[in-house]
Formats: C-alpha cells, sequence, structure tokens
C-alpha cells in the first residue's frame, strides 16, 4: 500500500502495441490514477478504449511501454509475482481448462499461487459452500453449464484470497443467472474491504456497483469520479447521458460511439 | 526458474493431455495397434495373392508352333501353362487386351536346322516373348516361359553335346556358385538402418505435433493463456512445463512406435530367419535411444515455437504441417542407397540423425559423427527452445487477434516500415536458397555464363529487391544503400587483400584435414575450364555478379532484418554463417564451409558497422577476384619459379605473409566496430 492507503496507483502509463504491418497502435495513453482499500472503481467505455490493456497491465500480464503502477505498495514491472499474488483477475478471456474438474481447476491455481495443499483444501471448501457448488466439485469443466463454469471461475480467482480484484467485463456475454454469481462476489469483496476495479460497458452495472467510475476513451479518461458528481457536471439524468455528452465534448463523433456505449 | 512452478505446470498439462483422446490415438494406437495390424493384414494379403496366382496357369499364345513341334508339346504338357496356338493374328494386341498373359512368336525352324549351316547357330534369337510387364500375371507367365525356355535350350545344347560327344564343360566352361559371407543379422541391421530412422523421425515429430499445438495456439483459442498469465508462474516455468510435457508424449511415441515396429519387423523376419534376421540388437536399441532425446527435444521446441505463432488449432495446423513435409525429406534420406553420413551432413538438422541411426543399425559407429550429431542437435534444440521462451515474452504473438505475418496481410494494409523482421529475413533466404540449389544449378549445369547471370540477377537481386517493395520496406535503409566513408574503403580494400591470405591457409589446413576440400575445388575448376572461362569472364561473372546481387541478399535484406531485433554483431554471425551455407553446392555437402563462414562473419561485420553495403560489395569484389587472379596466374608463377604451392591453397602461406595478413584483419575489422559503436552512441 502506498503512503496515501492507495491500493492501486497508475502514473503515466502507457502501452503501444506494434501490429503485424508495423503500424504503432497507441491503446493506453498516460494513464494517472489511484484506488483505495474497500473501494470500487469502475472503468467504464466503449469496446476498443483500452480497458482491457489498462487492467492487463495493472495485473502485471503484459508490461508498460511508458509509466508505472503498484498494487498494495508492489511495481507491477519489477515485481510481478508479488503483484499477481494480490490480484484475483477475472475476465472473459480467462477460460478454464476443458478437461480439469472444478476441484482439480482450483488446486491447480492455488498451487501456482504457492499455497499448501492444507490451506487449499481449506479453501476451496469454504468457497465451494458458499457459491454452492459441492455437486460439482469433481465434474469437469467442459461438462458444466455456463453458470456453473462461471462459479469455477469465481472460486480460481478467490482461492488465493486477493486483497484485490481486477475483474474485466466479467459478465460480458453473461445471462442474468450466471451474472448474479458475480455481481454477489463483487459485493462481497467490498464488504470484506478489498479493492475491486471493474472494467464494463454496462452502464446500469457501473450505476449500481461503483464508488468512483473512470470513462475512458480511446485510451484517455475523459473523467474519474464519483457517479453523483459525474452526472451533477454533467448535468444529465443518468451516466450513459453523462458519458455521451462527454465523449460530445471530447469531439468523438457520436454517430458510432453511441451504439457501442449506450447499451 | 522455480521447479516447483515447472512441476505444478507439467503434472497438470500431463494429466489434460493424458485424457485427451486424439492424443492417445496417435501416441499409442498408431504404434500398438495399427503397425501390428497393417503389416499382418499386408503380409496375409501378399501371400494368399500369390499363392493364388501361383495355382493358376498362364494363358500363353504360341504362333509359329508348326516349325517348333517339340517346343509346343513341351509348353502344352506343362501344368503352369495353358497354350493357345491358334486365332492369334496380333499376339501384341492380344496381351495389351489380356485376352492372353504372353505370347511365343517362333519365326523359323528351330528344332531342325537349315541345310548346310550347325543346327545351334543363332537359334534362341528367333524366340520372341511377347509380355506386359505392368501386369503382374502376365509377368509371372513371362517368368514361367523363361524358366521353361531355358530347360528346354539347355536340354538342346546337352543332346547336341552328346552328339559331338563332348562334355557340358564344352559348353559351359564356368560353373557360378553364390556364396555370401552376411550373417542373417546382417542383412536384418541393413533393412533396419533403411526403415527405423525414418519411421523413428516421422513418428517423433508426429508424436510431438499434437500435443504442442495444443498446448500452445490450442491454449489461445480456448482462452486459457491468459488465466495462467495472472498467476505467479513465470513465462519460463510455464513453457518449460508445457515443453516437457510435449517432449515426452513425442518421447512416448517415439518409443512405442519403435517397440510396435520392431516387434512387427521382428515377426516378419522370423519367417524368413534363414535368410534374414530383423530383430533389433539391444546394442543398437540403446544407441537409437540416445539420439531419441535430443531428436524430440528439436521436435518438441520447434513445433512449439511455429504453433505459438498461431491463433486457433487449424492455423497452427497449417503452419505445423510444412514443418513436418520438410521432415520427411531428410528422414527419407536413411532409405537412399549408398547415402553416407559426412562431417558436414551431421550438423545439418535431421539429416544427421537419420544418418548416423541408420550407421548405428547397420553396426558402424564413428564417434566423431556420434558427438557431432549429439551436439548439434542439442544446440538447435536448446536454440529452438529459448525462441519459445522469448515468444510466449512477446505480447503481440500472446494477444494480437491479427495475423502473425505480414506476408500474409494484403499488400494494401501494410504500413511502409524502415527494415524487415527477422522472420521475413529467413523466408527470403529460404526461398533463395531453394532457387539457388534447384533452378540455379539446373541452369549453371547447361550454361555457366547464363547460369550465373539469371542465378545472381534473378534468383538472388530480384526476389530480395521484390520482397522489400513487395512489404512496403525502406529501400535504402533495408540495403544499406550509403556512401561509404574514404577510410572505410580504404579499410575493406586492405581488408579483402588480408583475407585472400587468410582463405588460401584455412583452404589448405582443411584440405589436409579433409580430402573431399580438393574434391570441391577440383569440380568448381573443371566447371570454369568446360566453360572456357577467360579471366575477364571470371572476374564479371564470380567477381562482380556476385559482389553486388549477394551483398544486395545478405549484407543488404538480411542483415537488416537480423539486426532489428538483435546486436549488430550478433546479426553479422548469423548472417556470415548462413553465407557459408549458401556457399555449399550440392557436390560439396561434404565439408563445413569454414573459409566461407569466416569471410561471411568478415563482410557482416564490416557492412553492420560501416552501414554501408557498397563496403561489402567491394570487399566482396576484391577478394572473389583476387582469388580468382591468382588461380589464372598460378601456371605463370610456378613456370617462373615464383611464389609457392600456398598460392593455390597446396601449402601453408609463409608466416611472414600470413601473420601480418591475420593482424590486419583483425584490426581493420575491430577499427569498424568501434568507429560504428562510436557513431552510434550519443
Amino acid at each position: 500500500m502506498t503512503d496515501n492507503g492507495a491500493v492501486i496507483k497508475a502514473e503515466g502509463l502507457h502501452k503501444v502495441f506494434v501490429d503485424a504491418r508495423g503500424e504503432e497502435v497507441h491503446a493506453v495513453r498516460g494513464l494517472s490514477f489511484e484506488a483505495h482499500r474497500g473501494e470500487i472503481l469502475g472503468i467504464l467505455g466503449p469496446n476498443g478504449a483500452g480497458k482491457t490493456t489498462l487492467l492487463r497491465m495493472l495485473a502485471s500480464i503484459i508490461q508498460p511501454t511508458e509509466g508505472r503502477a503498484s498494487v498494495c505498495g508492489f511495481d507491477v514491472v519489477r515485481e510481478p509475482d508479488e503483484v499477481k499474488r494480490r490480484i484475483g483477475f477475472l475476465s472473459g478471456n480467462t477460460k478454464l481448462y476443458a478437461r480439469l474438474t472444478a476441484a482439480e481447476t482450483v488446486r491447480y491455481f492455488g498451487r501456482l499461487t504457492g499455497l499448501d495443499d492444507e490451506t487449499i483444501r481449506r479453501r476451496t471448501d469454504s468457497i465451494f459452500a458458499s457459491l454452492d457448488m459441492e455437486a460439482i466439485r469433481d465434474r469437469r469443466f467442459e461438462k458444466l453449464s455456463t453458470g456453473q463454469k462461471q462459479k469455477v471461475s469465481v472460486a480460481r480467482t478467490l482461492i488465493h484470497d486477493p486483497e484485490v480484484l481486477v475483474l474485466d467485463e466479467p459478465t460480458a456475454g453473461l445471462d442474468v443467472i450466471a451474472s448474479r454469481a458475480i455481481v454477489s462476489l463483487i459485493r462481497e469483496a467490498k464488504a470484506q474491504h478489498k479493492t475491486v476495479l471493474l472494467s464494463t460497458h454496462y452502464m446500469t452495472e457501473a450505476e449500481e456497483l461503483c464508488d468512483r467510475i473512470a470513462l475512458l476513451h480511446e485510451g484517455v479518461f475523459l473523467a474519474v469520479d464519483t457517479l453523483d458528481r459525474l452526472v451533477e457536471e454533467a448535468g444529465t439524468a443518468s451516466l450513459n447521458e453523462a458519458f455521451l455528452r462527454r465523449l460530445e465534448a471530447a469531439g468523438v463523433d457520436l454517430g458510432s460511439a453511441n451504439e457501442e456505449a449506450g447499451r | 526458474m522455480r521447479l516447483r512452478q515447472v512441476r505444478i505446470v507439467f503434472l497438470k498439462e500431463m494429466l489434460e493431455t493424458l485424457r485427451d483422446k486424439r492424443t492417445l490415438m496417435v501416441m499409442i494406437l498408431g504404434p500398438v495397434l495399427v503397425y501390428p495390424v497393417l503389416i499382418l493384414v499386408l503380409v496375409t494379403m501378399t501371400q494368399a495373392q500369390q499363392g493364388r496366382l501361383e495355382q493358376q496357369p498362364s494363358r500363353v499364345a504360341l504362333i509359329g508352333h508348326a516349325v517348333a513341334p517339340d517346343l509346343t508339346a513341351r509348353l502344352r504338357d506343362d501344368k503352369q501353362v495353358t497354350l493357345n496356338t491358334f486365332g492369334i493374328a496380333d499376339p501384341r494386341q492380344a496381351v495389351r487386351t489380356g485376352r492372353v498373359e504372353a505370347a511365343v512368336i517362333v519365326s523359323r525352324d528351330v528344332e531342325a536346322p537349315d541345310e548346310g549351316s550347325p543346327q545351334t547357330a543363332g537359334a534362341l534369337a528367333r524366340i520372341v516373348v511377347i509380355y506386359d510387364q505392368a501386369d503382374e500375371r502376365s509377368e509371372l507367365a513371362y517368368q514361367r516361359i523363361r524358366e521353361l525356355l531355358g530347360d528346354y535350350s539347355r536340354g538342346a545344347v546337352t543332346t547336341q553335346l552328346a552328339q559331338l560327344e563332348e562334355g557340358e564343360e564344352y559348353a559351359y566352361p564356368l560353373v557360378i556358385k553364390r556364396e555370401s559371407v552376411g550373417t542373417p543379422e546382417g542383412a536384418g541391421r541393413r533393412v533396419l538402418g533403411y526403415v527405423i530412422p525414418m519411421m523413428l523421425v516421422l513418428m517423433t515429430i508426429a508424436g510431438s505435433m499434437y500435443p504442442a499445438i495444443d498446448t500452445t495456439a490450442g491454449e489461445k483459442e480456448r482462452g486459457t493463456i491468459e488465466t495462467i498469465l495472472t498467476t505467479p508462474a513465470g513465462i519460463a516455468e510455464i513453457v518449460a512445463g508445457k515443453f516437457l510435457t510435449v517432449f515426452l508424449i513425442a518421447i512416448a511415441t517415439g518409443l512405442l512406435n519403435l517397440a510396435g515396429m520392431g516387434l512387427s519387423l521382428a515377426a516378419i523376419g522370423h519367417a524368413a530367419q534363414e535368410t534374414i534376421n530383423l530383430s533389433l540388437p539391444i546394442d543398437a536399441a540403446l544407441l537409437v535411444l540416445l539420439f531419441l532425446v535430443p531428436l524430440a527435444f528439436l521436435f518438441s521446441s520447434v513445433m512449439m515455437t511455429v504453433a505459438m505463432y498461431a491463433r486457433t488449432f487449424k492455423e497452427a495446423q497449417n503452419y505445423a504441417t510444412p514443418i513436418y513435409l520438410l521432415c520427411i525429406i531428410p528422414a527419407m534420406m536413411s532409405t537412399l542407397p549408398g547415402f553416407e553420413l559426412t562431417s558436414f551432413l551431421c550438423v545439418v538438422p535431421v539429416v544427421g540423425v537419420t544418418l548416423l541411426l541408420k550407421e548405428l543399425l547397420q553396426g558402424t559407429i564413428v564417434f566423431g559423427h556420434l558427438a557431432l550429431v549429439f551436439a548439434s542437435t542439442c544446440l538447435y534444440a536448446y536454440g529452438a527452445f529459448r525462441l519459445t521462451i522469448r515468444l510466449f515474452h512477446n505480447e503481440n504473438v500472446l494477444f494480437s487477434s491479427e495475423r502473425p505475418f505480414a506476408l500474409f496481410v494484403g499488400r494494401r494494409r501494410l504500413k511502409p516500415r524502415p527494415v524487415p523482421t527477422p522472420g521475413e529475413a529467413l523466408l527470403l533466404a529460404a526461398i533463395c536458397f531453394v532457387l539457388f540449389f534447384t533452378v540455379g544449378q539446373i541452369l549453371q549445369s547447361h550454361d555457366l555464363r547464363i547460369g550465373i547471370t539469371i542465378t545472381m540477377w534473378g534468383l538472388i537481386y530480384l526476389p530480395a529487391v521484390g520482397f522489400a517493395r513487395h512489404l512496403k520496406l525502406d529501400v535504402r535503409k533495408t540495403f544499406a544503400l550509403r556512401r561509404p566513408s574514404l577510410p572505410a574503403v580504404v579499410g575493406t580494400v586492405i581488408a579483402a587483400v588480408a583475407s585472400v591470405l587468410v582463405v588460401l591457409e584455412i583452404e589448405y589446413v582443411q584440405s589436409t584435414l579433409l580430402p573431399y576440400s580438393q574434391e570441391v575445388a577440383k569440380a568448381m575448376e573443371d566447371a570454369f575450364e568446360k566453360a572456357r572461362f577467360s579471366l575477364v569472364d571470371t572476374l564479371v561473372f564470380v567477381a562482380l555478379f556476385p559482389a553486388i546481387c549477394e551483398e544486395m541478399l545478405f549484407r543488404g535484406f538480411m542483415l537488416s532484418g537480423f539486426s532489428s531485433k538483435m546486436r549488430r554483431w550478433q546479426a553479422a554471425i548469423v548472417v556470415g554463417v548462413l553465407f557459408g551455407f549458401y556457399h555449399v553446392a550440392p557436390v560439396a555437402m561434404k565439408v563445413i564451409p569454414v573459409s566461407h563462414i569466416v569471410i561471411g562473419i568478415v563482410l557482416s561485420l564490416i557492412v553492420a558497422y560501416s552501414r554501408s553495403v557498397f563496403t561489402g560489395m567491394l570487399f566482396h569484389l576484391l577478394y572473389n577476384a583476387g582469388l580468382m587472379t591468382l588461380e589464372y596466374l598460378r601456371p605463370l608463377l610456378d613456370k617462373a619459379d615464383l611464389g609457392g604451392a600456398w598460392l593455390g591453397a597446396g601449402g601453408h602461406v609463409p608466416a611472414l605473409l600470413l601473420v601480418p595478413a591475420v593482424l590486419l584483419l583483425v584490426g581493420i575489422v575491430t577499427a569498424f566496430v568501434v568507429a560504428g559503436n562510436e557513431r552510434s552512441s550519443p
């Protein structure tokens, strides 16, 4: 944790990819922000805004081209192992192994995080009981329903009891029942004073869960504030409209952006 | 690298792989069931078919039976033949249409002598047997007739000898009896040496292919690669765990195949125990296993590297299949008779192992070869393994949804960029090498002048410039088209002269160690002589053209490509070695081209640090011209008793010349490196 109590701290984070054609793509452009203990910070933005790149950098999965970031006081570039031990990362891209059972999956990730078998057993029992997963403990992942698969993913994310949850569009493509496991995971994390970084392009989800919301567009924050102040400053009735107003002010052609952000 | 993490990844990958039916099918079902069943079915069917054929008599037409009643009677009496003596107007057509399986034409009386001529003279020449060699029934009919005619002829000779009161030795002065000192084991080893290396190489690569794709591109496609990257397992640990799985599966597949094949072959050999013993001797089997380890290491790494580039399982299969097909050619080399292992072939990937395994199985062990093949295969395997780890560190390769190679992106979508990637440099090298060794060699064997011109400009220069244009590269940067400084030009000239002396010494030393290199030089001399090359011809075709065209490819495209991802000196070594091997003509596959590698590295260092391809062209021109001129002047110098054998690489270069030459060469190259580094430092 940093001096001012920030659990996540980013300073001038910048990421450039070079594609096969040799073209440079600036996915994230000099982002700076902090997230504190017990806070749910929403990262809101349309597809291609840079949400996934930002979260991957914070989780030490990819490295920033410029800038620095730390999680619980550990540098994401120099101390990736310490960062990863403290983060539970869940996204639409973090799929699981079809031929492993639920228990084997959770044990595998627990071991990689450095937990001993006894701790893994204890944590698995507790998580499986709270998520009502006992019946699927020894079922292979490929045989599970979408909702059950999501529960295994949540269990995998929580097995090492992380201090920070980084959730990248965790409910994208899920039905209401499957999404419920994620929403309760976020609420429970908040209750346990964990820090949650939640990226989404569902406005209602952000309105319902987040303490503060960062509006991201083309790798740049248009604003970072509480829901009330974002709406108040924009003089609109909803977050959706506030976001569109901000995009308009940034000179974005809303004809195309509206479709993405308005959902 | 933390072994605990590697073990965790490995155990999980193994568990997953062993739960995958497709892997098990390739690994176990093939060798354990398919081989024995296939071989059993094949042998049984062949025997049954052979038996059936042999039981049926051959339908044979006899034309001219009237002039050979005795022969007709013999054929008619033979139970293996059904004779047709009527109604065949066109015997060739009858055989072609299958009406009869063979036709015998007797054109003259072979039984009653012509008046006044000896009875036997030329009689045999008057019998023509018509058959169809593409038809196995017809082939069998021919064999039966030949045997019968042979007996008939021998009987006739015996009768005539009796009439002349001569013994058999009168007609048959030589009695030939076959006696082989070879044992059934030796015969068996010969067959095993042909079959096992090829099958082992192919099966090991097939065994590594599926798990390699599954653990890399498969994971990318299934979206599990990001999940493991969220854990504190390091990239090298993840790769090592996955690699161990692929490696073990490849070894297991190789072993099971070896066992399955060995047992099946032994079963066949058992049937023919007296002539051939196909069981694998234990010592040979152990040595084969020893080489299975680096081979599986190499294939696992290569397959993982290739598959890592792909975004999906199917795409990975598309990338891996050409590699598999590419390995079939070297794997087949064990089946080519008379193709033997040389020190050069020892270091050629896959070829070395294949031919060494053949040697081992056939009972020859050359320890130098053993060490060279083992060391080189391990080196390649380690290189490929390191490359896999590097690729896992590459975020573009891990997460990009784009096609990984610009080559597969439409030209219109390509953005201009300064220099090629190492991959593109390698691809161009591969294309040019293939063109050079196939089309180029054929053209040069027809007409050396036209051949060299087309090879240099059409197969080396054009592909390099064309590829750069296609990829929208900056031509000036890619080919280092910069005017060199005056000191660079002076340094290049001195270095080129010094290098001629150094190379003469290297060539001589190599020729004393490996007599083959003299053969190579002789082959080249002969080619020039045959084409009646004058000194001017030689300077144009062997010095000027290569100096321009080869430099554009090697010190232009390839050097800038490798330099984009490596330090300049590393890129120079890679390009230098490739340049060396490019100079190994197919006839010279027996030697490692030491002098060409040295010159290649020197040239690459000079161009890399002077940043001008023109220094390379100048060096190349002077160096080639120098060597060629010496070659032409040698008879004159010899006649005037000037110089010595060393001028033609036939003796040590005098120390008085060699030592300053080496010092100059090293000094100048160092000066280029230092000056180049100073220029690029801020």
